[in-house]
């Protein structure tokens, strides 16, 4: 029996403690991980010359350097097959609709843990988008005006 | 820190000289001459939610890798000595982190919905509170203890009780308490009926206060503004003054009711959707946020029952029409079709086209999952 191909994972933060806590949590759940960016500004550039076989990147918002949504954007163009997660510590609907606008298979908020995150990991995979609780909840309750 | 804490008979005044002095009505109260440090204390309060956001944001983002490495390691084989510093680290991180949390609620808005949902555990949010004040309060509010077993879940948005019950604390600090009057906050977790309390010995808080109209210059804006926090929730702020005796200021918060406390919050759908769009991302969304708002959806691979649905999703104009009851029974109270060319269609379809902005096809959905009657919406 054929076993399921690995998940591989790029992860895009400018925190490099909180992306090593993350191979090494991911690592233990299966995921193979392809390494990790400080900014978003040469995503795309990685992914084409490093790693274009990646599978999910995880994105956070607030970061130095090119707005990591306009990067998305292009990455979601040039690569419409990688699934993009958005991990971001903040969560607001202007943010979380910005994310499905610039091309986002998912929005998962750190205050829901890493949890949510490999549960999100395997959802876009399986061509579902997923949202984490915190985003769920600005979806029921949130207005645009 | 957490095993430090702070009763109604044990609370210390501040660390800064507090210095007694005579009032200018003699024979009055004493009151307390502040120090130049006590002074800033509004000012700097004032500032608390400008910079929450950014600290409770840094806070989470040093805790996260902490916690993270913390769960590896205790699932590795440690000497007892190592597990127990382990477990040291632990509570100090878990400390922090309800800090974090409680900085996060200052930081939102009390009139805007909470990501967190409309419901409070007073029990988790009471660990929020607890570092919170000591933090930002300066140790001049003992927080009482309170344990329970079981969630205590009350019927307002975590970050409007934080911020209520923030706002009160810092009215009462604002008043110049002198070093024998102190400030304690509780709970009283009465099922059915809970309440917090701020309680302040000796200083006789005017009860006209609570309902005089919202105003800056004075005290009494905080107390209407905290009473209409909370009543927009169904609770009630109450003050219990009596001279000589202080003053009890007590919020009442009604309970959730139990079966969608029961439920986790996840309570058995309320809608029902058929949804036949490609499968794309934007597909996708529009699932989520169907399931998010409480829909049971249906599809080609569920076809769903016979009976009306709420809402019928599609992007074949041909399909959008026969649900709407055109040409045979009507499948779905309402019909979103995503897509162009349709320029005649019976009431209840409302046309979204091929590509919608996201905020569109949430306001849209909501809408028609929420609205029981029929419509008419063309969306550009």
């Amino acid at each position: 029996m054929m076993s399921a191909p690995t998940i591989s994972i790029l992860c895009v933060d400018d925190n490099a403690e909180l992306a090593k806590a993350l191979e090494d949590r991911l690592g233990g759940e299966g995921f193979l991980w392809r390494g990790h960016l400080l900014r978003a500004d040469f995503l795309r550039l990685h992914v084409r010359t490093q790693c274009p076989d990646v599978n999910v990147v995880l994105l956070d918002l607030d970061m130095p350097g090119k707005d990591p949504l306009m990067e998305l954007n292009e990455l979601a163009k040039e690569f419409p097959e990688v699934r993009s997660i958005v991990f971001s510590g903040y969560c607001t609907p202007e943010l979380l609709e910005g994310a499905v606008r610039a091309g986002a298979w998912g929005y998962v908020s750190k205050l829901d843990g890493e949890e949510a995150l490999i549960e999100g990991i395997k959802a876009v995979m399986a061509s579902k988008f997923y949202m984490s609780e915190q985003a769920r909840h600005l979806s029921r309750t949130s207005d645009s005006e | 820190m957490p095993s430090d804490r702070s009763s109604a008979s044990d609370s210390k005044r501040p660390e800064v000289g507090c210095a007694v002095a005579e009032p200018p009505n003699a024979g009055g109260p004493a009151r307390c001459l502040a120090p130049r440090d006590e002074d800033s204390m509004p000012r700097h309060l004032a500032e608390v939610p400008h910079i929450a956001s950014g600290l409770s944001h840094d806070l989470g983002n040093v805790l996260m890798p902490i916690r993270l490495a913390l769960e590896s390691l205790a699932k590795s084989d440690l000497p007892p000595r190592l597990r127990a510093d382990l477990e040291s680290i632990r509570c100090s991180a878990d400390y922090l982190q309800n800090l974090a949390a409680g900085l996060r609620m200052l930081s939102r808005d009390p009139r805007q919905p909470s990501p967190e949902g409309p419901r409070t555990d007073l029990r988790g949010w009471w660990r929020e509170i607890d570092p919170l004040v000591r933090a930002l309060l300066r140790g001049r509010v003992a927080v009482a203890e309170f344990s329970s077993e079981k969630p205590l879940l009350v019927q307002i948005p975590r970050h409007r009780l934080t911020h209520a019950v923030f706002a009160l604390l810092r009215h009462v600090i604002d008043i110049h308490l002198s070093a024998s009057q102190k400030v304690e906050l509780s709970v009283d977790p009465v099922l059915h009926s809970p309440r917090v309390r701020v309680c302040i010995s000796e200083k006789r808080l005017e009860e006209w206060a609570a309902a005089g109209k919202p105003s800056t210059a004075d005290g009494a804006g905080v107390l209407v503004w905290v009473r209409e926090l909370l009543e927009e929730v169904g609770g009630l702020l109450e003050v219990d003054a009596h001279p000589g005796s202080g003053t009890v200021l007590t919020l009442s918060i009604p309970m959730t009711d139990p079966l969608a406390a029961s439920s986790g919050g996840d309570a058995k759908p309320l809608y029902s959707a058929f949804l036949n769009l490609p499968q794309t991302r934007e597909g996708a969304y529009v699932r989520s946020v169907m399931e998010a708002l409480g829909a049971r959806v249906f599809d080609k691979s569920a076809p769903p029952p016979p009976e009306l649905l709420t809402l019928w999703i599609t992007s074949d104009m041909e399909d959008a029409l026969a649900a709407a009851g055109q040409g045979g029974p009507r499948r779905a109270k309402q019909v979103m079709y995503f897509g162009d060319g349709l320029t005649a269609a019976p009431d209840n379809v409302v046309i979204l086209g091929p590509r919608p902005e996201p905020p569109l096809v949430r306001d849209a959905l909501k809408r028609a999952l929420h609205v029981d009657c029929s419509f008419q919406s063309v969306l550009p």
